[in-house]
């Protein structure tokens, strides 16, 4: 299975429940800091890199883990691969894609749009990590929900 | 058999303009704006959400697509060309998506003012048109030329 985790710009959230998945961050806390700018991609990468996917490792079953941004067009973008998807033929390897975006909070948001669209790393990268340490039991079920049952992340044309 | 993908975003008419051509290279502007209206109209219109649908056959083992959706052209294709590798591993089928970006404006606004299916408004487009089909043409010969 391909498994993909969709954000706004695939550099913050995305990123942080691919890893909490692949098991790089802990479940048991939510990250200090410099773990979180120690992941790659995190907080790195501009408006060129959307819509690549970016590896993130591979989970317990040996799937490989990406992390995607797709900007406000998350939906149109999980649409347009499903149709493709309908032309693969059903031999091919299942595709999850998980949103991430209902779980960006106000403080990831300001914070992402100062580090990364301003360019003001030492200001904004502060406030991303404080909105992503916020939402992160919410990321943590997301990805434990996506654990348990995988099926309603599958793309199925 | 090898799947062109011709992509417009907002309303499938620009991706359907190239499809057309692309089956029928010898057509002249007006000719291709009476097929796409024809298709239209036996399809039921213009589509405003994402949408994948068949073309037809573009002749030398190549099947012809029409899609279109709100998201920007390059982000489609990032996406999936990303995906297609991941995916082409050992697939017999290849894909290649053209983008077709003659409009200037949002699809929906095209579509309320009808200017898209103009034959003025065609003739303007109609470099772009032959470009992206160029285009097409050149990635299958590629790609023919990378399997041979």
């Amino acid at each position: 299975m391909i498994i993909i985790f969709q954000c706004y710009g695939g550099t913050h959230t995305s990123i942080v429940a691919a890893s909490l998945y692949t098991g790089r961050l802990s479940a048991c806390s939510p990250p200090r800091a410099e773990e979180l700018i120690a992941l790659p991609y995190y907080d790195r990468m501009d408006g060129a890199e959307m819509g690549k996917l970016h590896f993130i490792g591979t989970d317990r079953r040996g799937n490989n883990v990406f992390a995607l941004g797709s900007g406000r067009w998350g939906k149109e973008i999980r649409q347009v691969l499903t149709s493709i998807l309908a032309l693969t033929g059903e031999n091919r390897e299942p595709v999850a894609v998980i949103d991430c975006l209902p779980y960006i909070n106000t403080l990831t948001r300001l914070g992402g749009y100062i580090s990364r669209r301003l360019g003001l790393t030492s200001i904004g990268r502060p406030l991303v990590n404080r909105g992503i340490r916020g939402s992160y039991r919410s990321l943590l079920r997301l990805v434990q929900s996506f654990e348990q049952n995988p099926e309603p992340y599958l793309l199925r044309p | 058999m090898l799947k062109i993908i011709y992509y417009s975003r907002g309303t499938l008419i620009p991706a359907l303009f190239c499809a057309e051509k692309h089956c029928r290279p010898a057509s002249t502007p007006e000719q291709t704006l009476r097929r796409v209206q024809q298709w239209l109209a036996d399809h039921g219109g213009d589509v405003g959400s994402a949408a994948l649908l068949p073309y037809g056959n573009g002749g030398e083992g190549v099947s012809l697509y029409v899609m279109t959706a709100s998201a920007p052209p390059g982000l489609v294709e990032r996406t999936l060309s990303n995906l297609f590798r991941l995916l082409g591993r050992g697939d017999a089928d290849p894909f290649i998506l053209v983008s077709s970006l003659p409009l200037s404006r949002s699809g929906s606004a095209a579509r309320q003012t009808g200017l898209v299916l103009s034959p003025k408004k065609l003739r303007a487009l109609w470099p772009e048109i032959e470009a992206a089909v160029q285009q097409a043409r050149l990635q299958i010969a590629l790609l023919e030329k990378l399997n041979s």
